[in-house]
């Protein structure tokens, strides 16, 4: 919501920001790529002066902020159109990061949001024990569910008939054991807030059961895109757990985050630079939707 | 009076949930299908070293055996210990390691079938330009490492129970040092051949590298130098190949890794592994023996 | 359709206070029936215990002469066919659509009905043009008109309001208030009125009833309430002269 007189996203100004980035970092390519670099560290800095400015002086200067980070977006732009159109491979590598992050997302949310909605709803008498169990969970790292999902899955492992170990739902179902607790701790905050008296109004106007839950979702609904959206950049930025369980085979299971390790360890910055640059686009793509989402369910 | 425009709650929400559920099968039954489950992969899977994968051989070799052979070869390159691993596990049908003490224990318990001598390159001391503890001048692998340690030099260990790893201790024992007395100008990087290059670059310190790794990394590592190479028994690097063994793990594609592991044994095998350099160096000597 | 309440007996307390101490009433399929008295008094209590929204420490309310059912699915039936507005309502996150036509979606209407009976409901407190607006941008009045809308699109046969024109200026509240009469009048939904607004039980009630330290001092039909009241405690409050 505007205030104090500055301008919302999607105004003239900030597009205007977008294409200055964008022909800016369409042209240094041209000069050096060494240069990008340089320049793209600069641009993080002024980033953050701008969001300390920001949360110093209030919400004044957030036009100003908004147009910095669509000036960094359409300078990023540019770099990943070109990487894309001149490297191999890389289309299929970012596929298959979108299709990994994108199913363990929605599944997790299938499971999560449900059962956040049940756990915050019923407040039992077992509810610290919960609590304490989920936000353990929260700190679970990804490499060790990583770890944990690989001996699940090997051959040698209980699972391990299934074959799922170096396979896209293999890294999967990692994923899945990373961010389902993310999102079920943040939907049942959010749930188990939702005022008291939203649940008794629904009561008192003959909600059964089930519509009394829909309804206390309805209200939480901004909230439960918030633990979605957070969780599905827990997915996107994972590489431990996709790196072990899916194994960076060349063309099964190579992702984007993964893909940067090793031309880490092969000193190929660029290329993972590149990569780079394509993950923040699409996680910027993403955001963009999910925000437009949550603007509706805002009260 | 202005019709209202937003949907009924209830049957909303609904709908909300059956497209969500409705793509979460359709998800997951894609991810089956790209997993080949039911199916069975449709393809040979290899664990071999990131060392190996650092040497770019691969990309080069294994299309030309699907050319040959139809039969089409993919790998995780991990540290050796997990490449290993992965053959006991039974999770790939068979190991391309460099490791001579782990695969004689891996073959004497029984979990390869046969093993195939096919390559070796060599193992080479790299280091600061300026060659401070003046290796240049050794008269031999562990001549050298003698003069890090009496010149303590900066010495970066990769201290990952890999070939290379275990080459290098070997290395410091025939020179009559303890690596466990060392001070700390002896660092453990706990990691692959790549990274460990990566970081005496930064350091300027010494290591013991392949010199497949060493020429593919070259041009990335400015502060390093390549000091001491000679073709002594010792410092050869040795690949095999080892087929998992299928009494013990049913499900893997033994007969096609037979196949593989004998057309790297070929003289047409052979001869495309002599035929692959990187930056002009030929880096890999072949020289199979056939077991399978 | 309507519906009788006899109240026998209620106590309720709250921890070691004593709010309702054996409350008596009958309320007559209907009318419309006032309960006025100081604040604190336990008005509010009383209306939340006949919507099971607390269950009385002793005593029982009964609906059309028989007592509340205790199978979930007859509970829910029986719950459907009361309307409550509280004090300061709370509206769901939403258009105005969405929250009167809610007591109608949860009961399985949809469609055409469901458009015609929800746009009646918002003509019959006067703001037709809201229908589309946030819930959470209205006044106090036009969010009170929409609580009442919602409470009463279901046509309850019971109908329970808490002080609901409280904090509102004249217009808002004579627009209410024919609301109810007209809403009792085409109906004949019974109607419960907590209020300490006596004029606002003048002109509404057919009967009133006085609660005073948790019990029902009088209770009788609106002139004789007000003109010729029994008890002397009931003159006095008609009197102001309770510090309240």
């Amino acid at each position: 919501m505007p205030k104090d007189g500055q301008e919302p996203m999607g105004d003239p100004t900030a597009l205007l920001f977008l294409a200055l980035g964008v022909v800016v970092g369409g042209i240094l390519p041209v000069i050096g790529l060494v240069i990008d670099l340089v320049v793209i560290g600069i641009l993080a800095s002024a980033g953050i002066v701008f969001l300390l400015v920001w949360v110093v002086r209030g919400m004044r200067t957030r036009g100003l902020l908004v147009c910095a980070l669509a000036f960094s977006i359409g300078f990023v732009l540019p770099l990943a159109v070109w990487f894309v159109l001149t490297t191999r491979d890389i289309l299929q590598i970012t596929f298959l990061s979108l299709y990994v992050t994108g199913t363990s997302t929605l599944v997790s949310t299938a499971i999560a949001v449900p059962l956040g909605i049940a756990l915050g709803l019923h407040e039992v008498g077992g509810q610290r024990l919960v609590r304490n169990i989920l936000f353990t969970l929260y700190g679970l790292p990804p490499v060790l569910a990583g770890l944990l999902v690989f001996l699940l899955l090997s051959r040698g492992g209980p699972l391990g008939f299934l074959g799922l170990l170096f396979t896209p739902l293999g890294m999967v179902i990692a994923q899945v054991v990373v961010v389902t607790p993310i999102i079920l701790g943040i939907t049942t905050s959010v749930v188990s807030t939702v005022e008291r008296r939203v649940k008794e109004t629904a009561h008192v106007l003959g909600a059964d059961r089930r519509q009394l839950a829909a309804t206390v979702m309805h209200e939480a609904a901004a909230g439960v895109l918030t633990a979605v959206m957070v969780g599905f950049g827990r997915a996107i930025s994972e590489v431990g757990a996709v790196f072990i369980v899916g194994g960076h085979i060349q063309g099964q299971t190579q992702v984007l985050t993964t893909t940067i390790i090793t031309d880490v360890q092969q000193a190929a910055y660029a290329h993972a630079v590149g990569l780079g640059a394509i993950l923040l686009v699409l996680g910027g793509i993403v955001y963009a939707l999910l925000f437009r989402l949550q603007e509706r369910t805002l009260p | 009076m202005a019709r209202p425009v937003r949907a009924m709650h209830f049957a909303a929400s609904r709908r909300y949930v059956a497209v969500l559920l409705a793509a979460v099968v359709v998800l997951v039954v894609v991810g089956a299908y790209l997993s080949g489950v039911g199916r069975g992969r449709g393809y040979l899977l290899m664990a071999t070293t990131t060392s190996t994968r650092d040497t770019g051989l691969l990309p080069y070799l294994l299309p030309k055996f699907t050319g040959d052979t139809g039969i089409e070869v993919r790998y995780v390159a991990v540290g050796t210990g997990q490449a290993l691993d992965a053959g006991r596990r039974g999770d790939v049908d068979f190991v391309m390691v460099h490791a001579p003490g782990l695969e004689d224990q891996f073959m004497a318990d029984g979990q390869g079938r046969c093993r195939n001598l096919i390559m070796y390159n060599r193992f080479v001391i790299v280091g600061p330009a300026g060659d401070p503890a003046g290796i240049t001048r050794s008269i031999s692998g562990a001549d050298g490492f003698l003069r890090i340690y009496q010149n303590a030099s900066l010495f970066e260990s990769r201290a990952d129970n890999s070939g290379t790893h275990n080459k290098e201790l070997g290395l410091w024992a025939a020179a009559g040092l303890d690596p466990a007395s060392f001070g700390p100008w002896y660092e453990k990087t706990n990691q692959g051949m790549g990274n460990t290059l990566t970081i005496a670059n930064e350091k300027a310190a010494y290591t013991l590298s392949d010199d497949g790794t060493w020429y593919a990394r070259e041009s990335t590592l400015p502060y390093l130098r390549l000091l001491f190479s000679r073709d002594e028994d010792v410092l050869r690097n040795q690949y095999s190949v080892i087929p998992v063994e299928p009494n013990l793990h049913p499900g893997v594609l033994f007969n096609e890794a037979v196949a593989f592991a004998q057309w790297l044994v070929s003289p047409r095998g052979q001869g495309l592994i002599g035929a692959f350099t990187v930056g002009g160096h030929m880096i890999f000597t072949p020289n199979g023996v056939q077991a399978c | 359709m309507t519906m009788s309440l006899e109240i026998e007996g209620v106590e309720k307390a709250f921890g070691p206070r004593a709010v309702l101490r054996g409350v008596e009433a009958r309320v007559r399929p209907g009318e419309i029936y006032a309960v006025v008295g100081p604040s604190g008094a336990g008005k509010t209590t009383l209306l939340r215990i006949v919507d099971f929204l607390l269950p009385p420490e002793a005593g029982r309310v009964r609906y059309d002469g028989r007592a509340p059912p205790s199978g979930p699915i007859d509970r829910l039936a029986l719950r459907r066919r009361i309307g409550m507005v509280a004090q300061n309502p709370l509206l769901f996150r939403g258009s105005v659509f969405y929250n009167v036509s809610y007591g109608l979606c949860v009961r399985g209407v949809e469609g055409s009905e469901l458009l015609v009976r929800t746009l009646k409901a918002l003509e019959g407190v006067g703001i037709p043009g809201l229908v589309n607006a946030r819930a959470s941008g209205l006044s106090a009045g036009e969010a009170q008109r929409v609580a009442f809308a919602r409470a009463i699109v279901t046509r309850p046969d019971l109908l329970l309001l808490d002080e609901f024109t409280a904090n509102l200026d004249p217009a808002n509240v004579n627009a209410l208030e024919a609301a109810v009469r007209e809403y009792n009048r085409a109906t004949g939904g019974t109607v419960i009125l907590v209020t300490h607004n006596m004029f606002q039980a003048k002109r509404l009630a057919h009967r009133v009833a006085l609660l005073l330290e948790g019990r029902i001092v009088e209770e009788g039909p609106v002139q004789e309430f007000f003109e010729n009241p029994k008890d002397p405690r009931t003159r006095a409050f008609v009197n102001g002269e309770f510090a309240f």
